[in-house]
């Protein structure tokens, strides 16, 4: 598979240049799954791939072409994607650690 | 039943300290202290030498985090328990893993407090025998 970005050829089955680390397919904006770029629904979390295409640019009235894909693989570099995923987990810990205990719960905890 | 156990309130609220004295002698304790926030708290822990601590969790000076956590650094033995409306789960937490006997969430009502206070009894007394 050649890179969009530097044109390097890639083995099959990779999803990041291993040149210059870009993206090698469409990144779902739900789940973060990198997808094959014929993928029309994210294998991980079922999100419709131009849905995703048309959330990661909310500012863009851009249709869920093939051309539409393609600038949005562009949008991320490999370093991009794991800040996304590490932004996700945090915020997702962060929910998890301001959700509220009743008595009940607390008591279990202390005994 | 009386009480033998020395006990400390500290809780910034003049209301919450009346009460909690009130319901402290009404199950029977006898020897009641109170600190209107964390470091008088800390004071009088010295010099009052209480084997259990109802303790406010938010309140100027030291919160009760770091006054749980220096009331646990000089005596381990000593029953604490947290009396806040803190109820999100990492704030507990962290009670829970500074060293904190029992958390009671306001409001409650008396039968709660009772219940706690029972174990609080029941856990002094383990340990008077322990020693």
């Amino acid at each position: 598979m050649v890179c969009r970005e530097c044109n390097t050829e890639n083995r099959s089955g990779g999803k990041f240049c291993t040149s210059c680390g870009a993206p090698l397919g469409i990144i779902c904006s739900r789940c973060g799954k990198v997808n094959e770029l014929d993928d029309r629904h994210c294998g991980s979390c079922g999100l419709a791939l131009a849905i995703s295409l048309k959330e990661e640019s909310s500012a863009s009235t851009q249709s869920s072409t093939s051309l539409a894909s393609s600038a949005a693989i562009k949008q991320y570099s490999r370093q991009e994607v794991e800040e996304l995923l590490a932004l996700r987990k945090a915020l997702i810990k962060e929910e998890s650690s301001a959700e509220p205990m009743s008595q009940d719960d607390i008591d279990k905890l202390f005994g | 039943m009386a009480l033998a156990y020395r006990v400390l309130v500290v809780d910034d609220s003049a209301h919450i300290r009346i009460l909690l004295v009130k319901l402290l002698k009404r199950i029977g304790f006898e020897f009641i202290e109170t600190a209107e926030n964390g470091k008088i708290g800390l004071e009088k822990f010295a010099s009052f030498k209480p084997q259990a601590v109802f303790l406010d969790g938010i309140m100027p000076e030291m919160d009760g985090l770091a006054v749980l956590r220096a009331i646990k650094g000089q005596s381990s033995e000593t029953v604490v328990v947290i009396t806040t409306s803190l109820s999100e789960r990492e704030k507990v937490l962290q009670f829970k893993e500074s060293g904190a006997d029992f958390y009671l969430m306001k409001p409650f009502e008396e039968a709660k407090f009772r219940e706690v206070s029972q174990k609080v009894v029941s856990t002094l007394e383990n340990r008077q025998k322990e020693s």
